[in-house]
């Protein structure tokens, strides 16, 4: 019987351009576009970095950028227009909480109590990897014999041929042989 | 009829406390009888809560605003679509739908077991009872539907505006049906600790109860962010709210525990892990409840605060984690695995690599969501954790994930060769560069995006060319046509290919979050009728609306304000867009309903953010009023709401029970040993998974 490996493999390489082929469709984009139409004020990039960081007074739980108040609107506009002025991420943030609140802060900060926000979920992937690779290196010390063998070790081979008549097996149903 | 809805209400608490006690008494002594009576208890507390559900619709489809629960949620004018959905629309009446969802797959369950797993089934009975008389207890004590007014009203409040939508009637029922569903894992895994049987037996019965909740969580989430998209006007569909938030931590820890539960089955690792994954799932699926209805963080998604609610699920969550943790440690030698993993090259350390990444998104997500109570009662200022603190900390964890989709199903098991390496995988690495090369040539610079279609291109390849090698050697062994070896493949591996669609459905899922990178905005203020304004889509094409005029006019239960853009796509006629403003009756506030145009690769998306002379329009001395138009173009979302579609497809296909083999004609195998023996199917699932 044909190597059914070979074929497939070819067919997929077929099927995997057609499916570049359709994603490639979507390099139609330009994001160029989107770029200039949210430029379209001046150092608006400026206005959005603040306005993506901070909460809105008027609508309790929701961020300024989403707010769909009048207020919120009109407190965007301000923060558009002290931007086209020529102010930083920065000093609108500053301005926007010196006149409403700290706690209009949407985001902690990366310094001082707000580090904490920052730190914790990081260290705490890194502690639970480290924890995981740990015990299962352990485990697999365990499972070693003193000479260095594999408990059960068997060859790259071995395996490539039970993976074959895996597949075999599960193509023709997974019956008993 | 109220009046036997409170009545039922007070003896299901009764029944459930009764029951749960002959239950735990009757496994522990080897009473049948007391046992018995536990697990009908059961089902008699159901029958009891569907007695108080269907008082509780009754008085709202009666207006029977003497009730302060129907006063507060319902009015005369509400359709009985709105007025059944009542049942589940205020704090009240949720917790009721809560303990009714419980006790139906509660019942369901015992009935399933009448001649199965006889030793657990007490102790599952007991855990599923004390689960319902904690809620049942919460609803008589401080949150009864029933309750009377020192008056009736001639009308209610009526439903809130924004609950008014479709999808809002089949969010919290659907996560409602995910929350519950996963009680019943959660019972027999809380059984097995309690008689020690911890073989697999208590994983293989609870595991379609696990896929169910996974399917209603996943749901039931979706359905949410269509809410919020359709509903809420801000345009976007998830905002890493509280309440969000909440809903998303069961199901992140469940999704571990539906992949770590293969290893248990197949090679008996990660006992203890399965074990803590079950009962952790489960509690954040009570913090989810408590989240949602203490009021203690600010959301726009909660129940007003309610102090003694909180008290009370705080108290129930620490008992649920003090108990967990003392059976777990009391059991612990017999969750030690039984095997170890040979390689860090192999598919269990895909998993167990993905169990990592989503036990740490979890933590991290649950830590951004108590942060700012943990802030203000520790460090003694509230610091506010919002949006991009939840992106920048979850997309990496995300887009790791979306890789390892593509590398967990295919590596084999125990040591991958090289061989098996290159085999697998080096046509999905290919596709995943080309895709990254194609995308970048053209233009794109946006990190997240790049690596999401990449990482997308390779795990879509890896499911297309597994689906395509099973086909292939289905009809070369058993000489069928592609069509049909494709369908028996499927059929004979529900779990393994249902997993794969779920997985295409996801990356689908993950792309279409990738368009918001290119999301266009345009505000327009103080447009007349006859003026028009252009946005550019990332797509290239261009969108012309003209503002036609507004439309005032009386709905059911309130005003509709709507504003008519004609639009035209590239100079071509595009159709007409209302999106709308309504004010209702019974509440004093304005809800907006956007406008929606969407086609396959974008949505354009309308809000009317404000009307000029709403007075005037009203009175009719002006029908021309200026309108305030947000204008968004949401590139790709119509994939995420299509991700959803196929992973569901794809869940109902895993959920499907496998036909047994003694069903197929002996004459249509090739080989010996055709005899039926359903149980080998979900080992051989297991072998393949």
């Amino acid at each position: 019987m044909k190597s059914p490996d070979r074929a497939s493999i070819r067919s997929a390489l077929a099927v995997s351009l057609r499916v570049a082929g359709a994603l490639l469709m979507l390099c139609i984009a330009h994001p160029e576009a989107a770029e200039s139409q949210r430029q379209a004020r001046p150092n608006a990039e400026e206005a959005e970095r603040a306005i993506q960081q901070l909460r809105s007074p008027y609508c309790p739980g929701l961020m300024l950028e989403v707010c769909p108040s009048a207020t919120a609107a009109a407190l965007r506009d301000s923060i558009y227009d002290l931007a086209a002025e020529g102010a930083t991420s920065e000093e609108l943030m500053d301005w926007m909480l010196a006149r409403h609140g700290e706690e209009w802060r949407g985001v902690p900060e990366s310094s001082g109590r707000g580090l904490l926000a920052w730190l914790i979920p990081p260290l705490a992937l890194l502690l639970g990897a480290g924890a995981v690779f740990g015990w299962l290196r352990a485990n697999r010390e365990d499972a070693t014999l003193p000479g260095g063998e594999e408990v059960g070790g068997i060859t790259d081979a071995d395996r490539d041929r039970i993976a074959a008549a895996l597949r075999e097996w599960e193509a023709s149903g997974g019956e008993e042989a | 009829m109220t009046q036997i809805g409170e009545i039922a209400l007070w003896v299901a608490l009764v029944l459930s406390v009764w029951g749960a006690g002959a239950a735990f008494i009757g496994g522990r002594t080897r009473r049948g009888d007391l046992a018995l009576s536990g697990e009908r208890s059961v089902v008699a507390v159901f029958v009891l809560l569907v007695i108080a559900s269907l008082a509780l619709i009754a008085a709202f489809l009666g207006d029977e605003f003497q009730y302060q629960y129907v006063a507060g949620y319902s009015n005369r004018d509400l359709s009985t679509f709105y007025k059944i959905s009542g049942l589940w629309a205020g704090q009240t009446g949720s917790l009721v739908f809560w303990a009714l969802l419980l006790s139906f797959f509660s019942s369901l369950t015992i009935l399933q077991n009448r001649s199965k797993n006889r030793e657990l089934m007490p102790y599952v009975a007991g855990t599923l009872l004390v689960v319902l008389s904690f809620f049942l207890i919460v609803i008589v004590s401080v949150s009864n539907p029933f309750t009377l007014l020192p008056f009736a009203p001639a009308d209610g409040r009526g439903l809130n505006p924004q609950l008014q939508n479709y999808w809002m009637t089949i969010h919290p029922p659907t996560l409602y049906l995910g929350f519950t569903a996963f009680t019943i894992p959660f019972a027999f895994g809380v059984a097995a600790l309690l008689t020690g049987r911890l073989d697999t037996r208590w994983i293989t019965t609870t595991r379609r109860w696990t896929i169910l909740s996974w399917f209603f969580l996943t749901n039931g989430i979706i359905f949410g962010m269509m809410w919020a998209y359709v509903e809420l006007g801000w345009g976007g569909y998830w905002f890493w709210d509280p309440v969000e938030n909440a809903s998303l931590l069961p199901w992140l820890t469940a999704t571990a525990f539906v992949h770590s539960v293969m290893l248990q089955e197949k090679r008996g690792m990660l006992k203890l892990w399965n074990m803590l994954l079950v009962l952790g799932t489960f509690l954040l699926c009570i913090f989810a409840t408590f989240l949602t209805r203490s009021g203690l963080i600010e959301s726009v998604h909660t129940f007003a605060q309610n102090l003694p609610i909180a008290y009370i699920f705080l108290g129930f969550m620490s008992f649920g984690i003090v108990l967990s943790a003392a059976l777990v440690y009391w059991r612990r030698d017999q969750l030690m695995p039984d095997a170890h993993m040979d390689s860090f090259l192999s598919r269990e350390a895909a998993f167990i690599g993905n169990n990592l990444l989503f036990v740490a998104a979890m933590f991290a997500i649950l830590w951004g969501t108590i942060f700012p109570l943990i802030s203000e009662g520790f460090l003694g200022q509230k610091i506010a954790v919002g949006p991009p603190f939840f992106n920048r900390v979850t997309i990496p964890i995300g887009l790791i994930l979306l890789g390892l989709m593509g590398v967990g199903p295919v590596i084999a098991w125990r040591k991958a060769s090289r061989r098996n390496l290159q085999r697998n995988f080096t046509w999905p690495v290919i596709v995943g560069l080309v895709t990254a090369a194609a995308f970048w040539a053209s233009g794109v610079r946006h990190i997240q995006v790049l690596l999401t279609f990449s990482l997308g291109a390779f795990t879509m390849t890896t499911i297309v060319v597994e689906f395509m090698k099973g086909t292939r050697a289905r009809a070369v062994i058993e000489r069928e046509g592609v069509a049909l070896a494709f369908v028996h493949m499927i059929g004979r591996n529900r779990r393994r290919y249902g997993g794969y669609v779920v997985h295409a459905g996801l990356v689908v899922m993950f792309m279409g979050f990738a368009g918001a990178a290119y999301e266009v905005e345009k505000e327009v203020g103080g447009m007349l009728p006859g003026e028009s304004t252009e946005i550019r889509s990332p797509f290239g094409d261009v969108y012309r609306l003209t503002y036609q005029g507004m439309s005032f006019y009386e709905h059911t239960n309130g005003y509709t304000f709507a504003a008519s853009m004609e639009v035209e796509k590239n100079g071509e006629p595009a159709g007409i867009m209302t999106p709308m403003q309504r004010s209702f009756n019974q509440r004093q506030e304005i809800n907006t309903e956007v406008g929606i145009r969407r086609v396959w690769n974008e949505d354009l998306y309308l809000i009317l953010a404000g009307i000029d002379d709403m007075a005037g329009i009203a009175q009719g001395t002006n029908p021309t009023p200026a309108a305030t138009l947000r204008i968004l173009i949401n590139p790709l979302v119509p994939w995420i709401w299509m991700g959803g579609v196929i992973m569901a497809l794809g869940t109902l296909v895993a959920l499907w029970p496998s036909e047994p083999r003694g069903r197929i004609p002996a004459e249509g195998r090739h080989g010996a040993g055709t005899a039926a023996r359903p149980e080998r199917e979900e080992e051989h699932e297991l072998a393949t998974a």
